[in-house]
Order: structure tokens, then C-alpha cells, then sequence
């Protein structure tokens, strides 16, 4: 449970709401178990219904597990934008630190949040620790390096040429980045086209269904 | 979907119903799915248009009333509507400043910042946007592949549903004497209805998906 708390929290979602949802269900599961446990006289229905219970947990874990997934790679996506804005203020003469404050009015609430830290702690600690900080709030490797890149751009001075010498670095961040979403919509659509397939195998039952019923009338002479 | 459920079931009301509701469905929701999708689109190459246009003729005429003229003269008719109700003042600037709300979009504001920069502190103002200009180029690039994919997969689920359905018409076409005498067992039509409603649930599970997929790049 408390896992699973843990995720609802990442996802930032309303703890209440997501409990309430979770407990009505398994009530549900619980009435019609024990309705159908009585009715039908059959009392190792209960043991399936903790069972339910269970695989009902697992699912929703599961999908907060998914939502994740897809918010971490969201997140790396606004990074790439994020850091081609930063290029553009390094560019235009800012330094590292101002450039990161002018970004931090266009990224999302979450990536705001992250930004501020990442500036509130680069005014306490003139380290990497800060970078590498913020570095983990990302699963891609390659986002470290870029940061290590921007740090060092910090202390080296953010000038022009400095920049182009990490450009294949950013720009195997943005391509890194296109693969991975363009994977997953693939990917996201090759699950949806199996719903014409399950249309199909409906399709079959029921022919398959008809003609059993059909024989077995034949069978006894209706 | 009336006449497809008609057809295979017999029953007209049924029929009628899943036909209304598919109906108010595709008027209502599906379209406002569909037309959101194409508009994203539009609204992003829009943008990085008119972005490219105006640094373009800027660095060249150096005159931002020039270079506003030359980004307006090839846009969309919404666009020409928007710019005529809501930015029709005298100051160039704020005409430009006031389409950030038309194009709602992250790069338009930076734009803004780079021009804002580059009237204060002057300069190369296609120097100035190099990197902004990748990022656009960047993001229509990934707008292209995904409409690409899109299309394609759109194909492909549709092909799909289309041998689906082909083998339920042939079932109702080419043994039409035992498709009727498997109608006779009352469950058989409802078994139908739900077939079209898987159907028609997976159909808005994809225009829903297709319309996510832009969304994804659009933050």
C-alpha cells in the first residue's frame, strides 16, 4: 500500500480520490462475491474473491507503474525543448544561470518545479551536485551528460565555441529522444490494431457457436 | 453502422438506436476529436511559418512593420479572421505580441523574447534565432513522422476492421440459410450488437489515440 501511495504521489494525483476508487471497487468485488457465495451455496467463491481482490491491486499498480513510464518519457521530451531554449539564451550572450531562469517561465508546472530547485541550489552550492540532482529526476543517462555539459559550461564560460563542442551530445539527446517517442506510438498503435484481430475471433465464436447450436438441434431432431 | 446492424441482425430498432447513437457520436464528439488533431497541426506549421517569415524578412529589410507584412501575406483564412478582430492596432509589435494567444505555443514566446532582445540591444536577428529556428524545424520533423505513422496505421486498422466485417457479410450473403437459421436462437443478434459495440468502442479508442499522439510533442 504504501507503494502504491508512493506512485500516486509521483503521478501527483489525489491520494483520497485514488483510495476511494480502489475500496469501492474492491466493495463491489466483496458484495457480489458474497452474494453469489450464499445464493449459490458454493463458499469457495469468497477465496476467489480475494483473489479479485488481489489482481485488482496488481492491476491498478500496474497502471500507475504505465502512467509513470509515460510521464518520465514526457518529461524527457520537454527536456529536449528545454535545452534548445537554453541554447537559444546561450546564444544570445546569457550565461548558464540566467539562461535557466529566462526558460523557466515556458516549461510545464513539474518542470518548473525542477528548474527552481535546480537554480535555488546552484545559488547554495557551486558544485555539480546540483546538475547531477536534477539529472536524476530523468532515466536517460544522456541527460546527465548533457548537464555535466552545461556545468561545465558554467565554469568554462558559456561561448560559442564551447557550445558547438557539445552539440553532438544534444544531438544525440534529441535523437535519442525522437526515437523513443515515435517507438511508443508504434508501439501504442500495434496494441490498438489487435482490436480488429479480437473482432474477428468474435466474429468466429459466434459462427462457431451458431453451428454447434445448429448441430446439436439437428442431433436432437428440433 | 445502420444499415451494416440492419443487415445482419434483422431487428430495426436495435439497428436504429446503435445507428442514432453512432450518429450523435460521430457529430458531436468524433468530429471535435478530428478537427482538434488537424487544427494542432495546422497551428504548429502556422506558426513556425510565420516565425521564419518574419526573421527572414527582418534580417533582410531590417524593418519590422516590412517584415510583418511579408509573414501575413500567405495564411490561413482563420488566421487572416484573427489578426483582422484582434490585432488590428497601429503598433506592429503588439499585433505580434497579441498572436501568442492564437498560436499558444512555447516557441512563439521565446520568438517574442528574441525580437524583444533584438529591438533593445539590436544585432543579426537570424543569428539571434539559429538555435529557435532548429527546434521548430526540429518539431515539425517530428509532427511529419508522426503523421506518417498515423496515416499508416490508420490504414492498417481499417483494412483490418474492413475483412472483419467482410467475413460476417459473407457469412449473411453467402450462406444466407444457415446464417438465418442461426438467427432463430434469440442470443445470436445480441451476440451481433456486440460485436458492432466492440467495434465501434475500438474505433473511438483509436481516433483518441490518434489525436494523443500529437500531444505528446506539442507540450
Amino acid at each position: 500500500m504504501i507503494k502504491l501511495k508512493n506512485k500516486i504521489n509521483v503521478l501527483n494525483l489525489n491520494y483520497k480520490k485514488e483510495l476511494i476508487k480502489i475500496i469501492s471497487i474492491s466493495l463491489l468485488i466483496i458484495i457480489g462475491t458474497l452474494y453469489f457465495a450464499y445464493s449459490l451455496k458454493k463458499f469457495y467463491l469468497i477465496v476467489i474473491g480475494i483473489f479479485a481482490i488481489g489482481v485488482q491491486l496488481e492491476l491498478f499498480s500496474f497502471s500507475y507503474d504505465k502512467k509513470i513510464s509515460i510521464l518520465n518519457k514526457q518529461n524527457e521530451t520537454e527536456f529536449v525543448a528545454v535545452l534548445n531554449y537554453i541554447k537559444t539564451y546561450l546564444h544570445n550572450g546569457f550565461n548558464v544561470y540566467k539562461s535557466l531562469e529566462e526558460t523557466i517561465q515556458y516549461v510545464s508546472p513539474w518542470m518548473q518545479n525542477k528548474l527552481g530547485t535546480l537554480i535555488t541550489e546552484i545559488d547554495k552550492d557551486k558544485s555539480i551536485a546540483p546538475f547531477i540532482n536534477f539529472a536524476h529526476s530523468f532515466e536517460s543517462s544522456i541527460i546527465e551528460q548533457v548537464l555535466i555539459a552545461l556545468y561545465l559550461m558554467i565554469e568554462n564560460g558559456s561561448n560559442d565555441e564551447f557550445i558547438i563542442r557539445f552539440t553532438p551530445i544534444f544531438n544525440q539527446l534529441e535523437n535519442d529522444n525522437k526515437h523513443k517517442l515515435i517507438k511508443q506510438i508504434e508501439s501504442k498503435f500495434d496494441s490498438l490494431n489487435l482490436l480488429p484481430v479480437v473482432g474477428s475471433a468474435i466474429i468466429t465464436l459466434l459462427i462457431i457457436t451458431g453451428v454447434v447450436g445448429l448441430i446439436g438441434g439437428a442431433l436432437n431432431g428440433l | 453502422m445502420f444499415i451494416l446492424i440492419y443487415l445482419t441482425t434483422g431487428i430495426f430498432l436495435n439497428s436504429a438506436i446503435a445507428g442514432i447513437v453512432v450518429f450523435i457520436y460521430s457529430l458531436f464528439f468524433a468530429k471535435k476529436i478530428i478537427k482538434n488533431y488537424f487544427d494542432k497541426q495546422r497551428n504548429v506549421s502556422e506558426c513556425t511559418n510565420f516565425i521564419n517569415t518574419l526573421i527572414i524578412s527582418l534580417s533582410i529589410s531590417n524593418s519590422l512593420e516590412m517584415a510583418y507584412k511579408d509573414a501575413i501575406t500567405k495564411i490561413s483564412k482563420k488566421l487572416d479572421k484573427y489578426i483582422k478582430s484582434y490585432a488590428k492596432s497601429l503598433d506592429v509589435l503588439e499585433n505580434i505580441n497579441s498572436l501568442r494567444v492564437y498560436f499558444k505555443s512555447k516557441n512563439y514566446d521565446i520568438f517574442l523574447n528574441i525580437l524583444k532582445l533584438y529591438l533593445n540591444n539590436g544585432g543579426n536577428i537570424l543569428e539571434m534565432s539559429v538555435n529557435l529556428q532548429l527546434e521548430l524545424r526540429r518539431k515539425e520533423e517530428l509532427i511529419n513522422s508522426i503523421k506518417q505513422i498515423n496515416n499508416r496505421k490508420t490504414y492498417e486498422f481499417f483494412t483490418l476492421w474492413a475483412f472483419c466485417l467482410a467475413i460476417l457479410l459473407f457469412c449473411k450473403l453467402g450462406l444466407s440459410n444457415i446464417y438465418a437459421m442461426m438467427q432463430s436462437y434469440y442470443l445470436f443478434n445480441y451476440e451481433i450488437l456486440f460485436f458492432f459495440g466492440f467495434m465501434f468502442f475500438s474505433f473511438h479508442i483509436f481516433i483518441c489515440n490518434i489525436s494523443n499522439s500529437l500531444k505528446k510533442v506539442m507540450q
